[in-house]
């Protein structure tokens, strides 16, 4: 016969013997507080923005100097790839055109042709891709007949696009914004889609129960939950948007930045073509910064965190 | 009157039978708790209750009409809570009421009352990431509640809580109950919960989930769960869910070779 279990306080180690059970009171901690380490310890993976901006100086700084020390010992070809001493002065100082007369291209006049074209045809893409997969995702027959139509055109890519447009368009301003266009549209939809497909089932479900329907349904619940997908879909899309309107202008479209480089290539002139390459990284940076702080504005719920925990 | 009844309900995904031929019925003003095992469909029959999804057999009944589709005096509880987080607490209340055509100014200040009476008041401008797992679910139910429901359904809505806070819940929802006369239905694991709880318990075991009891529980609250009755009812609960945990270890083949031979 077993003997019944007994629960017994006692301030004794575990490993009761037998089928006893016992409780054990451990005497409190008794290290002084000063004992431990002061001061918030960073987080994992956190990294200040003076250290982010540092690592990108310093990691161009080591390319730019590896490209002069290769070129000065005649390993690199200093007349094609021309180093930064010798073509950043040239673009600092404004010298950057060519052409003659009406021809003529400045990097002043070329900037801005380029963005003008790009930001319209984003813009505009972006709009008819967000309202498509809205339809897309709302109405089922739209579903089967506009998504592999967008499936199609995603993967074609922009160049493939310019002699249409050159055709139907003409050259200009509104050819490059239609190649921009039908470069991000299809897959700006693609991804728009996929960021409201993957709202989790119980935000439709609760805005359902609440009352949400039509509109409200779709632009105060859905839409906002699917807001960081749709912010990546935008960064994402700026980059295509960006290669588009530059290939466009290469190809065909005798203006803008693009243009300007190619025309560069044309005379011979490197200093040229290497300032031309270094303003579209440097704007095409620029824009993406601004692009991720717009994402954070909008959806800035996601960088609030209470007290108590670690941002991400 | 709300009185709450599945009629012989069975529920499918594709070729997975969830719930085959529930039938329970939850008296109009009642406690009801659903437990059972994990995948026994008991969430299936809330999204029922809800109209959310429609049975694949049989019927359900609110008040003695055929549930069909979403209704407006319905409200859903969930264990994640899923308030919108670009929102507000007072938003999160708001927004319903708003839909439910209130004013704005109107909505806000109601919802602020209803957040007043979870405590919340002072949150009422904070938003869901800066609020504990405790504030959240009482934003949550400050929402449903503020629907003014005549069935409120929970999903296991503090299964996430620590302890106190748990119990701070379940007594709240429980003078909530006494104070609007709501049918509840709740879905949980934890059966010291479902003691505390329930006028009714529907036990399930699982898969598919089907009706193996249901229970009366009548005994006043706050309740003593070391009452012989409860702590009987409690070890009879433990056995049947530790019956279902070990039936589930084997696959349907073995049970069938453990019958034969048995």
């Amino acid at each position: 016969m077993s003997t019944p279990k007994r629960l017994i306080a006692a301030n004794l180690p575990f490993n009761p013997p037998g089928d006893e059970v016992r409780i054990a009171v451990v005497p409190p901690d008794t290290t002084p507080a000063g004992a431990a380490p002061s001061g918030i310890r960073p987080g994992p993976g956190e990294i200040s923005r003076a250290v982010t901006i540092g690592s990108f100086l310093l990691a161009w700084l080591v390319v730019g100097l590896l490209w002069e020390l290769l070129a000065a010992k005649g390993i690199l070809n200093g007349r094609v790839l021309v180093p930064p001493s010798s073509f950043l002065p040239y673009l600092l100082q404004g010298q950057g055109a060519a052409g003659i007369g009406y021809n003529k291209v400045t990097f002043d006049t070329a900037i801005l042709a380029t963005l003008m074209r790009v930001t319209a045809g984003f813009l505009l893409a972006l709009a008819a891709s967000l309202l498509g997969a809205i339809l897309i995702c709302a109405v089922r027959p739209l579903r089967l007949a506009l998504l592999p139509l967008a499936r199609t055109i995603a993967p074609i890519a922009p160049v493939a696009w310019i002699p249409l447009a050159i055709t139907v368009v003409g050259l200009g301003s509104g050819s490059a914004i239609f190649v921009v266009f039908m470069g991000v549209v299809g897959s700006a939809t693609v991804a728009a889609v996929a960021a409201l497909d993957d709202v989790p089932d119980e935000y439709r479900k609760v805005a359902r129960l609440l009352g949400a329907r039509g509109v409200s349904y779709w632009l105060r619940v859905i839409v906002p939950a699917a807001a960081p997908g749709l912010v990546t879909t935008m960064r994402m899309s700026f980059f295509g948007a960006w290669m588009a309107v530059l290939a466009g202008e290469m190809a065909g479209i005798n203006s803008g930045l693009g243009a300007l480089i190619i025309l560069g290539q044309q005379q011979f002139n490197m200093k040229l073509v290497m300032s031309g390459i270094v303003v579209i990284g440097l704007l095409g940076f620029v824009i993406d910064q601004l692009l991720a702080w717009l994402g954070r504005r909008l959806v800035w719920w996601e960088g609030r965190h209470p007290r108590w925990s670690t941002p991400r | 009157m709300t009185e709450l009844q599945f009629q012989h309900v069975d529920k499918a995904y594709g070729a997975t039978l969830a719930a085959r031929d529930v039938s329970f019925r939850i008296p109009s003003k009642s406690f009801g708790v659903v437990i059972g095992p994990s995948g026994c469909g008991k969430s299936s029959l809330l999204s029922l209750a809800a109209g959310l999804d429609e049975p694949s057999n049989g019927y359900v009944f609110l008040g003695g009409r055929e549930v069909r589709g979403i209704r407006d005096d319905v409200a859903l509880l969930f264990q994640n809570y899923n308030l919108f987080p670009w929102m507000t607490a007072q938003a999160n209340v708001a927004f319903g009421l708003g839909l439910r055509g209130l004013a704005r100014r109107e909505a806000s200040a109601q919802a602020l009352d209803y957040l007043n009476d979870v405590g919340l008041g002072a949150c009422a401008g904070k938003i869901p990431t800066e609020l504990s797992g405790g504030m959240k679910q009482r934003v949550a139910l400050a929402r449903a509640l503020a629907l003014k429901p005549n069935l409120l359904l929970m999903d296991e809505p503090f299964a996430a809580l620590d302890y106190q806070t748990r119990k701070m819940m379940q007594r709240y929802v429980l003078s909530t109950r006494e104070r609007t006369g709501a049918t509840v239905l709740l879905v949980t694991h934890d059966l010291a919960e479902a003691l505390t709880l329930a006028d009714r318990l529907v036990i399930m075991s699982g898969a598919p989930g089907t009706v193996q009891e249901v229970i009366d529980i009548q005994a006043p609250h706050p309740r003593d769960l070391s009452h012989p009755t409860l702590a009987g009812l409690m070890r009879k609960l433990e056995a049947h869910l530790e019956a279902e945990a070990a039936l589930n270890e084997f696959t349907a083949e073995e049970r069938g070779r453990m019958f034969e031979h048995g």
